[in-house]
């Protein structure tokens, strides 16, 4: 049966990192001189102290090798746990509220979601901010990839658990260790942020803001370091930046990598994935400029910009917003609705159901029109011109069924709680696509979420795990199957 | 010429016996003596039963002093080892049967070179590219281009509707006629026509003309009714499958019916054309073919393993009105047979392979070769080189051996038809028809 001592080993493992990164953010703390010191020196010390507990007290003596059910089930731990440590700071410092609100807070981190609960921002210590941002840029990559660049031993577990962290159909590998693919992929998103953070300082913003938004950009998160986003700057140059590096953020890393390595273009421009992103991309911003320039009587250049920026925004899943796009044009509502729930490509750190699938999805639809009429032909769902194995299609059905369930059920417990029909839909579909801004009435794209009940927060964050984990992992734990001694 | 032949599959004893008929020195190796047995004691040759990777059995039929190695065991690993490793033991040239498309590539062609093995033929991609073209013309029967189809030699089956029947040929076309009628197949016997002969209905007739003059000879040899092929249906999911089914042009609609269904899978995974169709069921099936619309389709091909399958299927299909049929045949028994039947096309990877490695070997710079299978003859495209013996005379002069008539020649990237006056000057390609293998006697008068 599952070994627990094994899991609370590595599960103390985990902690102890995030107590490294909350050490690094107490520095930043430390720096500024502000009310929440106190707060991160106690997290960091309650984290390292549950981190030794766990790894040398529960877990030791453990066993090194890890099987299929405690590799799921310590990837679902291991977010939780993460979330439960990284709220600590909000809640201890005071300036958040309850623990309703930190928690979402730190999920909403976390899993790149970017939707606030929190009103006071501006007001907030530099140290709280730096953290919200350093969990979107953990969380972006995924956490336990995190650590799995950092922790020495053990790499036959380690590879385990990033199956089950990263369940996103295809299991591309760039180097024949894992390892080494980790650290290359790794490199390559802290040089893409610390490129974005340059360029945005040159761009005008103080430094402290431009290494926050740079995080949060490339982990296509959505926290920003003031309530108004990034509508304080008033500056097309920081929004065009913006705009290019969500876009890269929504991009298959894999594929970046290889294509800086062997240099052919096509390996992009033939990816159906990624065509489908880029044209996904640019005929709803062209239809939100012309509606913008039609309705809104916004120039031009304007109404580009402004589409561009909210259209990349949302289709990468950040959730920046530059402006209250539930007002452009009311029947834009919808399309921006399917391009929240598409996101980017599978292996960026967006959410979504990502493109990979729309494709799939799509064309095994189609196929069925073809297989009535030719009943005994073979008709194969090619993916890049080759055929896709039909297990994946199931795989594919599958998750589509509980990606429907989980919304609906997510969006009834949310109205349940006390919020209008109107808008539990849209937040239940904004936090399971992990992008941010809603799309309701009364919650649109410019407001926080800090009014919503305590029930709707805790099922949001639900969501918001179940999302950024491609739903099986988070379920898995919670069926009998799983349970079951076999 | 000494030649060592490794594997006496069906490439390899056809070759064999190809070969004898011109007396070379014969070793026909196969690690199963009783593949070859037969073939001994009926034919001039040895036959070694050891494994043609072996260096001890390499060095012991002399593969140091070989003029030519053949690879034709049906593993391609084997052949190419085999052939690299004669080639280092001193054999002049090696020739490897393979199955990979990728190692056919000209830019591939030089990287075997060094490594020893100096050409490689791949039948099915060579029966593949007969098969999508005569798909593509499908009123001619067989069709063979030269110099970028400057000139062209068609064979067409002409019936009662054809314009030229029963007129002695000297009436027909003259020495400025568009078109050479260089060959009939009447029954079971070849004719190189005089101008007394006549054509008949049911002659097989082969054409040579020039590019410009093929609507001509499809108008008198009475074909314009013929529908061109949209439709497809290919049988059995093999390699040449594979490769006709990637040859045939965007426009035809192509049903791939294969048996199995792991191999369903498999071609939808070789091939990527949307045009293509891939149904798994039994081609013998007549609710299957129904289902598929056989009647709506204008070719059928019978590509499985199995000749007789594949001539019964043809019947099959060309009672439900399908116009063009083509069948595969592994044995060459059946071709007289499937002849008479009146199947189409017949194709036939022993013969493609062994006329291939056979041009190899003819001294003069014969450019390609095409073994006819029906008309038990070949055609060989030369290039004239200065100072050769056709170069002296005009034609009628010249004494080519019986059985060889000239059919044209392309001069300056230019198709012209050749009669005895024509003079033949260096650096023209000519094309011959030859009948008995007659090959080599001709080679002469172009060295």
């Amino acid at each position: 049966m599952i070994n627990y001592r094994m899991i609370a080993k590595l599960i103390g493992a985990l902690i102890l990192l995030e107590a490294v990164l909350l050490l690094l953010t107490t520095g930043v703390s430390l720096y500024y001189h502000e009310g929440d010191l106190t707060a991160f020196a106690l997290t960091t010390s309650i984290a390292l102290g549950l981190g030794l507990l766990l790894f040398f007290g529960v877990g030791r003596g453990a066993p090194d090798t890890i099987y299929r059910r405690e590799a799921y089930l310590v990837v679902a731990i291991t977010w939780v746990v993460f979330s439960l440590v990284g709220m600590l700071p909000l809640l201890l410092s005071g300036y958040c509220g309850d623990v309703s609100t930190v928690f979402f807070e730190a999920m909403s981190g976390f899993t790149t979601t970017g939707a606030t609960a929190l009103n006071n921002i501006d007001t907030l210590p530099h140290g709280l901010l730096f953290w919200r941002s350093l969990t979107h840029w953990i969380g972006g990559l995924g956490i336990v990839f995190f650590t799995l660049t950092l922790i020495p031993n053990n790499f036959q577990s380690g590879l385990k658990l990033f199956s089950a962290e990263a369940s996103s159909l295809s299991h591309e590998k760039i180097h024949p260790r894992m390892r080494t693919t980790a650290k290359w992929l790794w490199s390559m998103y802290g040089a893409l942020t610390l490129m974005c953070a340059i360029s945005l300082w040159l761009a005008g913003m103080t430094p402290f803001d431009s290494i926050n938004f740079a995080m949060s950009t490339l982990s296509t998160g959505g926290f920003a370091p003031h309530q108004a986003g990034v509508m304080v700057y008033h500056s097309p140059l920081i929004e065009y930046l913006l705009i290019c590096f969500m876009f890269v953020g929504g991009t298959n890393f894999i594929a970046i990598y290889l294509l800086f390595k062997q240099r052919n273009i096509r390996l992009l421009t033939h990816n159906e994935e990624f065509r489908l992103y880029v044209a996904s991309v640019v005929s709803v911003s062209a239809l939100c400029t012309a509606c913008l320039v039609k309705f809104k009587g916004l120039d031009w250049l304007e109404a580009l910009r402004t589409a561009l920026f909210n259209v990349v925004s949302i289709q990468t899943t950040t959730g920046f917003v530059s402006s209250d796009f539930s007002q452009w044009y009311h029947p834009l509502v919808f399309v921006l609705t399917m391009v929240m729930i598409t996101g980017a490509c599978s292996g960026s750190t967006s959410g979504g159901v990502k493109g990979i699938r729309i494709v799939l999805l799509f064309k095994s639809a189609v196929a069925q029109f073809k297989r009535l009429l030719h009943p005994n032909a073979v008709i194969p769902v090619r993916l890049n011109h080759q055929p896709v194995s039909e297990s994946t299609i199931i795989i594919l059905m599958a998750y589509f069924f509980w990606y429907v369930v989980l919304l609906v059920v997510g969006a009834v417990l949310v109205d349940i709680s006390g919020v209008a029909p109107t808008d539990s839909l849209p937040i239940a579909i904004t936090c399971f696509s992990n992008v941010g801004p809603s799309l309701g009435t009364h919650y649109g794209p410019l407001a926080d979420l800090s009014s919503l009940p305590a029930m709707a927060k805790w099922v949001c964050s639900f969501l918001m795990l179940a999302g950024r984990l491609e739903i099986f992992c988070v379920l898995l734990p919670l069926t009998s199957v799983f349970w079951q001694r076999d | 010429m000494k030649i060592i032949i490794a594997g006496a599959g069906s490439v390899g004893t056809h070759l064999a016996k190809l070969l004898c008929r011109e007396h070379h020195d014969i070793t026909l190796l196969d690690e199963r003596a009783d593949r070859f047995e037969e073939l001994v004691n009926n034919y001039d040759l040895m036959g070694r039963a050891v494994k043609p990777t072996s260096i001890e059995a390499l060095k012991s039929v002399g593969a140091k002093d070989a003029d030519l190695f053949i690879g034709v065991t049906p593993y391609e690993t084997v052949n190419l080892t085999a052939c690299m490793l004669a080639k280092k033991m001193g054999t002049r040239k090696t020739v490897a049967r393979i199955e990979s498309y990728e190692y056919i590539s000209p830019r591939n062609r030089d990287f075997f070179r060094t490594v020893g093995v100096d050409s490689l033929i791949m039948p099915e991609m060579i029966a593949a590219r007969e098969i999508a073209s005569s798909v593509q013309r499908s009123w001619i029967r067989q069709w063979w281009e030269v110099e970028g189809s400057e000139l062209v030699l068609m064979g067409i089956k002409v019936r009662d509707n054809a314009q030229i029947l029963n007129i002695p040929l000297k009436d027909l076309c003259g020495p400025e006629a568009p078109y050479h009628i260089v060959a009939i197949k009447r029954a079971d016997e070849t004719i190189i026509p005089h101008g007394d002969d006549e054509l008949h209905c049911y002659d097989l007739v082969y054409f040579m003309t020039t590019r410009k003059y093929i609507p001509y000879i499809r108008e008198i040899a009475g074909k314009n009714d013929y529908p061109d092929v949209r439709n497809v249906i290919v049988m059995g999911g093999g390699e040449t499958s594979v490769y006709a089914a990637r040859l045939m042009p965007d426009y035809m609609r192509i049903k791939i019916i294969e048996q199995d269904l792991d191999r369903c899978h498999e071609l939808n995974r070789l091939i990527d054309k949307s045009n293509v169709l891939v149904i798994h069921g039994d081609g013998r099936d007549l609710s299957l073919l129904m289902d598929e619309n056989i009647s709506g389709t204008e070719a059928f091909i019978a590509l499985t393993g199995n000749t007789e399958v594949n001539i019964l299927s043809c019947l099959a299909a060309k009672r439900m009105h399908v116009r063009k049929t083509v069948a595969m045949l592994g044995n060459m028994n059946f071709v007289s047979m499937a002849e008479s039947l009146d199947i189409g096309t017949l194709i036939n990877k022993q013969t493609i392979a062994a006329s291939y490695i056979y041009q190899m070997m003819l001294k003069a710079d014969v450019t390609s070769v095409k073994s006819l299978v029906v008309a038990n003859a070949d055609v060989a495209e030369f290039q004239v080189k200065a100072g050769s013996r056709i170069t002296r005379k005009p034609i009628k002069d010249l004494h080519l051996p019986k059985g060889c008539t000239l059919g044209g020649l392309v001069r300056d990237g230019e198709g012209q038809l050749v009669n005895g006056n024509t003079q033949v000057q260096e650096g023209d390609h000519v094309v011959a028809f030859c009948l008995n293998a007659d090959l080599s006697r001709l080679s002469t008068f172009f060295a």
